[in-house]
């Protein structure tokens, strides 16, 4: 196991009282494989994530990464987070080289492994340009490449995916697809989105609402390499999203009471939260 | 003078961002210059024709057919270039100690809340002094030379640049220290390669109203305490009545703060390079 996750509850605690995000959480995580968590908005999920990585320590149970609790900024840990951070003042390139910069690695060798990468992204030619000259998909592509420069075994994705517009997504989860089968790395990646999920990971873990506790794990066997926008016309996507799907509306619904009117959100099989 | 020199940063990165990005003078720099040729004309034409029509008396406001060759003699006799000199380098000493110790300074208090807080009261309170009063007093200390007016300027100049780095230093984006975080940067990498260049536009910012309150300090401090440079000239032609000597004297200061401006707008397009991409109208965020 490269992850494991054991009898972790986490609680915020707030002025008004405390807030229980998380409920009684095990997992485990092979070395190599890409697991997706999934569970309606605001059910802790990004609050997982940031104690899987080391960003933040639970305040029930452990986290282990290799046998020892992680430390955010560990050089082999990777992130990647739906607002792209890049740095303004610093070209394509200047960004896509950051990690190796900050390890030490020499001008010409760390360049040249930016530039390459930004080859891989699509983003060969732009090397100079600043962020503000890009678009918002080819944003993200610099963030990608500035994840992957520094060949991290264990990437920690947290919607990196979910500011996108629909084309732009299945694009860029297509080119990181295609990266990641190269790398080998260990994946966990946070989502709401069930389709990019399934059409991604070896393993899907639904959530429940908050707060938030595994509600079922499902296996998916789409052999790879896989292209997520070739997967609308496979059956095994169709049969694990439809399984999941029933069950995830429901913790929607559900978190959604209270919120919106009575009746809006009962219509059966709406895809109103589906990207599929 | 002033209004040249001070307008800040923002407001002028802005308007230039609606300009095309070549040095060159296009087809819209032409008009632009046509259209200051144009203002130029109408201002001095239009206080010409005042005084020519006995609207404003020469001997309150002066004429441009007065002060000009009055400005044009002073440059060409030898007189106005030496306290030119004077003025500037007072100018420029102080600016860039008040730069140096101010930039420090915001830095410091920025990264450690300890003394900021603990500091707090007594950078408001000498903040709140109001310095140019207080030239009298650098005078009393520091003499007639241009020691006194450069401790002006300092003490003016200083809290503008601390002021204004504190705030860039403080504005760093979370997302921008969060990916610090993740790359595993130390604290002085954190601070180099994240949170100092994130705070260069607000520190530039501070650094061109240092300068402008610098040459005001300078000035102001040398019509206070004496005879030397431009400030001195300043106040001696207008303790002698001699209007069209005193505003040749202002027409070279005008002059002397326009190219100054220009020199630090050269710099600031070099320096934020990114900022000219950002606010040109491709920003997509
Ligand atoms: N630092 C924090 N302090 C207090 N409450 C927080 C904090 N971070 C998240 N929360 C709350 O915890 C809940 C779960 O948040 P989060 O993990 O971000 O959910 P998700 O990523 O699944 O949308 C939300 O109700 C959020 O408001
Ligand atoms: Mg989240």
């Amino acid at each position: 196991m490269v992850l494991s996750v054991v009898g972790v509850s986490h609680v915020f605690p707030g002025a008004v009282g405390d807030l229980s995000v998380l409920g009684d959480i095990d997992l485990e995580v092979r070395s190599g494989e890409f697991v997706a968590i999934v569970g309606p908005s605001g059910c802790g999920k990004t609050t997982l994530l940031n104690l899987m990585s080391g960003l933040d320590h639970p305040s029930v149970g452990s986290v282990e990464l290799r046998g020892a609790p992680p430390v955010a900024g560990m050089p082999d840990l990777g992130y990647l987070f739906a607002r792209d951070a890049l740095l303004p003042w610093r070209t394509v390139l200047g960004n896509a080289e950051l990690a190796l910069e900050l390890r030490g690695v020499g001008r010409a060798e760390r360049r040249d492994a930016a530039a390459r990468l930004l080859g891989q992204v699509g983003l060969a030619g732009f090397e100079d340009r600043y962020p503000a000259q890009l678009s918002q998909g080819m944003r993200q592509r610099v963030a990608i490449a500035r994840t992957l420069v520094a060949h991290p075994s264990v990437l920690f994705l947290d919607e990196p995916f979910s500011a996108l517009d629909a084309h732009t997504k299945l694009l860029l989860q297509e080119t990181f697809s295609e990266l990641w089968g190269g790398l080998g790395s260990t994946v966990v990646l946070i989502t709401h989105d069930l389709g990019e999920a399934v059409a991604m990971a070896d393993r899907v873990v639904l959530m429940t609402r908050r707060p938030g506790r595994i509600k079922r794990v499902v296996t998916v066997d789409i052999p790879r390499p896989r292209s997520p926008m070739a997967l609308q016309d496979d059956a095994e996507y169709h049969r694990v999203f439809d399984q999941l799907w029933e069950e995830l509306r429901q913790e929607v619904v559900e978190s959604a009471e209270g919120i919106l009117p009575a009746g809006s959100v009962e219509r059966e099989g709406s895809p109103l939260w589906a990207q599929h | 003078m002033g209004a040249a020199l001070s307008a800040p940063a923002a407001t002028r990165a802005a308007s230039r961002s609606r300009r095309p990005r070549s040095r060159s003078l296009g087809r819209r720099g032409l008009q632009v210059r046509a259209i200051q040729l144009g203002l130029l004309l109408v201002l001095f034409g239009g206080w010409q024709l005042s005084t020519e029509l006995g609207w404003l008396s020469p001997a309150f406001t002066s004429a441009p057919s007065r002060f000009i060759p009055s400005f044009w003699h002073g440059l060409t006799n030898g007189t106005l270039l030496p306290l030119t000199a004077t003025t500037l380098f007072e100018t420029f000493v102080g600016f860039a100690i008040a730069a140096v110790l101010g930039v420090a300074a915001g830095i410091v208090l920025a990264e450690f809340p300890l003394i900021d807080d603990a500091t707090r009261p007594f950078m408001t309170g000498f903040n709140t002094l109001p310095r140019i009063a207080l030239a009298p007093l650098f005078v009393l200390w520091f003499g007639l030379g241009s020691l006194s007016r450069i401790v002006l300027v300092v003490s003016l100049g200083f809290f503008i640049v601390a002021i204004n780095t504190y705030a860039g230093v403080r504005s760093v984006d979370r997302d921008t220290l969060l990916l610090a975080r993740v790359l595993g940067a130390g604290r002085w990498r954190r601070f180099r390669t994240f949170v100092l260049p994130a705070a260069v536009p607000a520190i530039f910012a501070g650094l061109q109203l240092d300068l402008t309150y610098a040459f005001i300090g300078a000035v102001v401090g040398e019509m206070l305490s004496g005879s030397q440079g431009l400030g001195g000239y300043l106040a001696v032609q207008m303790g002698s009545f001699d209007i069209d000597a005193f505003f040749g004297g202002l027409l070279l200061l005008v002059i002397v703060a326009l190219i100054v401006s220009w020199l630090v707008r050269l710099a600031e397009s070099w320096l934020l390079r990114w900022r000219v991409a950002e606010l040109h109208g491709t920003a997509r965020r």
